[in-house]
């Protein structure tokens, strides 16, 4: 049982249960200014998840939720027992892995980098012309990747200084080639953008701690990972537990402009896979769902594991 | 006792309220306000809403079944068309008229669920013109008809046209190319060509002739013998890039029509044969031909060695970029390829002369089984433009007379409304603003009667010459209705010479074997199920493989293709053909 201490009329200390009613009574004024949130999020996050009902039924739109027939876990089944299902959750997952390590670390060390860099001017040109890719549409990333990466493009041309053969490299069906261009079309376009809450972080290391392993002896790059580092630990630790949640739902829109027939072998992921299966000729709307509600268990899974492992290792979780 | 009659007084005026209120549909003793969902509407420079269309106001001003009627469209955004659909599906506020290009549910699923009405038993009373129409020409009763525990129903109305359309597109070929680099096969003499009137490109003229003797190439053999030809005008041109001709990414056209046809004229996919049976050609003897031919034209070079990457293009706009600037000898494309049309005045186009091609015959390769057969049509249009159905959100005695109206539009005079626009009689009696606007003072059209009693149709010069505007004047977003003989010529009207031409030569052969996608309306929803599933597999299989073939990944010779037969396989083709076969069956 909560309880708090409270001053009764003689001035004397005492200890009172601790409820909600009293706890609204007296911050009231912030319970109404969360309102607005709570109502926003109970209309547009919580309301729609009725919609999952989808992926347990044959659901069609003039049926509506409740006329539609129940299925049970046919759409599953259908998801999972497709001959290239398991083609498509490995390309999902090692495309995931990547984007978790190369593209969740690459933000961190632009950052603890960027910070050393004594030069204003400098430093700041360079944080915006890493943040312009981040607002560029994915259709136009696609484009430009699609011109440099093609049997006459600049990275091509510079690739085949290193002895690589010219061509059209996203017509490349070899692993990993698919994955590490998804990876570092993502690392290009989203770095700069990531490092800004790092960026942030680090500014409010206190000089103190600078001033005293300087004092210390230690260097610049010691101090870096000596001090700086450990700082923002706790919040990298939460970046990277909240990027597990979503790591199987990024890139989509890029692999789908970027992906071809030729490529689906290591390109195809279960975005992509259940978009075919699900709007192909007819729309699918179960497979559809249940390819959904399957990424979001596993990313939620993923979420609450790796909260655990964080709180032990490091002391410091999301939730 | 004041407040007492007060009360009564109240609810009396709230009853009389409610009784006004509930004749809301009709806002006259006989005329009723219909509901439309349409999914497209004209460009607001024309008109800010569909009910100011001059074909709509013309229908308002008359009557059906002893009613006026009120037509109110609903028009989703553009993109969201299908959300749209589905939202007001879903929220049972669908309209009592709604086009089904993007309902995801069968007319028949409709009806089960009660959306939709069963007009079998109101057509010979309500729509006689409609019924007159489809009696006439039976190779629509697959479509128009639905199959309903045996019998022979009709649950939508099809937009119907006389004659086919005309494709807007077709195998084009660089005929100045052939005519300059060329050589008479018979006599190796050089050809000779230019223009009666050197300002007008449909004035252009040659005496080419191809190795089967005619002016145009009809045999694979001829397209060989003009791949030579492209191959000296692009080595001459210093063009380092370019190739004889373009291929659509999946190696394959799921209509037919393309080189893929020239082997005994069915698809890859799923096709009706000459018979009206339903097959598949993904695994068939003439698409294996088809691949050893397209390989061995990838390994001399005269293909697009990337042809499978191009997979954001559409198959009349492969690589247009460089289609455009005149690298390209032959390729898919669309009647504003035509002619001379693509002269930009440089080096590669200046000169440009883009003849039509009729679909390929093989007389090269394989056996007996696969030379020599007609080929289909690339796509072509069908007689079917999509089609509607009427909701239950009309009464019965509503559905009398939206049935009425609708069959209007298969009346000949109904159907110039949709396809032309307003009479000059017409307008002077409706006197449309947007007519005025737009100075058709005189109309839309005028009807010619021609020695043998039929109609000749002449476009106003304004409309010939602007699509968008001939569009916004007729009623043509209404999709429904029928187009009788004679308007299509007249439709015709828009198209330079050469583009008449081309049309002609893609339209040499009729395509018998395209299977609408209108046929689709037929699944049951088991089928619907069936079908999406094993298309998506087949579709996907066949696009990542094909084009192995043809590149020589695979080999079409050896075990790679009976592996590719038996994968292929594994995806049960067979169910959808037996779907089709049903279907072809249940309405003969």
């Amino acid at each position: 049982m909560s309880v708090f201490k409270q001053k009764n009329k003689e001035n004397a200390v005492v200890l009172k249960e601790y409820t909600w009613k009293y706890d609204f009574k007296h911050n009231w004024m912030i319970y109404l200014l969360f309102t607005p949130v709570l109502v926003y999020f109970l209309i547009f996050h919580y309301a729609p998840m009725f919609g999952l009902i989808m992926a347990f039924e044959n659901f069609k739109p003039s049926k509506g939720f409740f006329g539609s027939p129940w299925v049970g876990l046919a759409n599953f089944r259908e998801l999972f027992t497709g001959d290239t299902f398991l083609k498509v959750l490995r390309n999902t997952t090692a495309m995931a892995v990547l984007n978790l390590t190369v593209g969740f670390a690459a933000p961190v060390l632009f950052a603890l980098f960027l910070s050393e860099v004594r030069l204003k001017h400098f430093k700041r040109s360079v944080q915006i012309m890493s943040y312009m890719p981040y607002f560029v549409s994915a259709t136009v990333v696609c484009s430009l990747a699609s011109e440099f990466l093609s049997s006459t493009g600049a990275l091509t041309m510079v690739l085949s200084w290193f002895g690589f053969d010219k061509q059209n490299w996203l017509a490349n069906p070899n692993i990993p080639v698919f994955w590490l261009i998804n990876t570092f079309l993502g690392v290009w376009q989203g770095m700069g953008w990531g490092s800004i809450i790092y960026m942030a972080a680090i500014a409010n290391v206190s000089h103190d701690l600078h001033e005293a392993a300087a004092i210390d002896g230690a260097s610049r790059w010691q101090r870096m990972w000596k001090v700086t580092f450990p700082t923002i630990l706790p919040l990298i630790l939460v970046m990277f537990i909240m990027r597990i949640g979503l790591v199987f739902r990024t890139g989509f829109d890029k692999i789908l402009l970027l992906y071809m027939p030729m490529t689906y072998d290591t390109a195809d992921v279960l975005y992509t896979y259940t978009y075919r299966m699900a709007f192909g000729s007819q729309i699918n709307y179960g497979v559809s769902t249940a390819s959904g509600l399957f990424q979001s268990v596993i990313g939620t899974v993923l979420l609450v594991i790796s909260n655990k492992i964080s709180r032990k290792a490091a002391g410091s979780s999301l939730i | 006792m004041k407040k007492a009659v007060f009360a009564v007084l109240i609810v009396l005026a709230m009853v009389c309220l409610v009784s006004c209120g509930g004749s809301g549909k009709k806002s006259a003793k006989d005329t009723l306000e219909i509901t439309w969902w349409i999914p497209k509407a004209e460009d607001s420079t024309y008109y800010m809403s569909y009910e100011e269309n001059p074909g709509v106001r013309q229908l308002e001003t008359m009557e059906f079944n002893s009613h006026k009627v009120n037509l109110k469209f609903t028009v989703p955004i553009s993109g969201s068309e299908r959300d749209n659909f589905n939202t007001l599906m879903m929220t049972e506020d669908y309209k009592m008229i709604f086009d089904m290009s993007f309902c995801t549910s069968s007319p028949m699923e409709l009806l089960e669920d009660g959306v939709i009405w069963d007009l079998t038993p109101y057509m010979e009373e309500y729509m006689p013109h409609y019924m007159q129409i489809i009696r006439s020409d039976a190779s629509l009763a697959p479509y128009v008809y639905n199959s309903v525990d045996g019998e022979k129903k009709i649950l939508s109305l099809y937009s119907i046209t006389n004659e086919t359309l005309g494709n807007f597109m077709g195998l084009n070929y660089r005929r100045d190319w052939v005519a300059k680099y060329g050589t008479n096969p018979k006599t190796g003499a050089k050809f000779t060509y230019g223009y009666t009137d050197p300002s007008d490109y449909n004035t252009y003229y040659d005496d080419v002739v191809f190795p089967s003797g005619g002016n145009d190439p009809i045999y694979v053999s001829d397209w060989e013998w003009m791949f030579g030809i492209f191959e000296k005008a692009i080595a001459d041109l210093g063009i380092t890039d370019g190739y004889c001709i373009s291929l659509y990414y999946k190696g394959f056209s799921e209509a037919g029509g393309n080189f893929d046809s020239a082997f005994g004229g069915g698809t890859p996919m799923w096709f009706r044969d000459k018979s009206g049976n339903a097959e598949f050609g993904g695994t068939s003897e003439a698409l294996k031909t088809y691949l050893q031919m397209m390989n061995s034209w990838y390994q001399k070079g005269w293909l697009d060695k990337n042809f499978a990457e191009h997979t954001a293009d559409q198959i009349y706009a492969i690589e247009s970029a460089k289609m455009n600037s005149g690298k390209v000898g032959a390729f898919v494309g669309r009647r504003g390829n035509s002619g001379g049309q693509m002269d930009n005045g440089d080096k590669l186009t200046e000169g440009i002369m883009v003849y039509g091609a009729p679909p390929a015959i093989n007389d090269v390769y394989g056996s007996d089984a696969v030379k020599n057969k007609e080929p289909y049509s690339l796509y072509q249009y069908s007689h079917l433009r999509g089609n509607l159905c009427i909701s239950k959100k009309a009464s019965e005695e509503e559905l009398k007379t939206i049935m009425s109206m609708l069959d209007y539009l298969y009346t000949e005079e109904g159907g110039c409304i949709l396809a032309f626009g307003l009479t000059k009689e017409q307008n002077d009696i409706l006197k449309d603003p947007t007519y005025a606007k737009y100075n058709l003072t005189e109309g839309a059209y005028n009807k010619e009667v021609l020695a043998d009693g039929r109609f000749a149709y002449h476009r106003d010069v304004k409309l010939v010459d602007d699509n968008d505007l001939a569009s916004a004047m007729a009623a043509k977003r209404l999709t429904i209705g029928y187009y009788s003989p004679g308007f299509v010529p007249a439709l015709n009207e828009s198209y330079t010479k050469c583009a008449l031409y081309n049309m002609a030569q893609w339209d040499k052969y009729y395509n018998t074997g395209y299977i609408d996608k209108a046929l689709q309306n037929q699944f049951t929803p088991d089928e619907a199920a069936t079908y999406s599933k094993v298309y998506a597999n087949v579709d996907t299989y066949m696009a990542q493989n094909v084009p192995k073939f043809i590149t020589g990944a695979l080999n079409v010779n050896g075990a790679d293709w009976d592996n590719y037969c038996k994968m292929l396989n594994k995806y049960s083709p067979d169910k959808v053909t037996k779907i089709y076969q049903r279907i072809f069956e249940s309405v003969k």
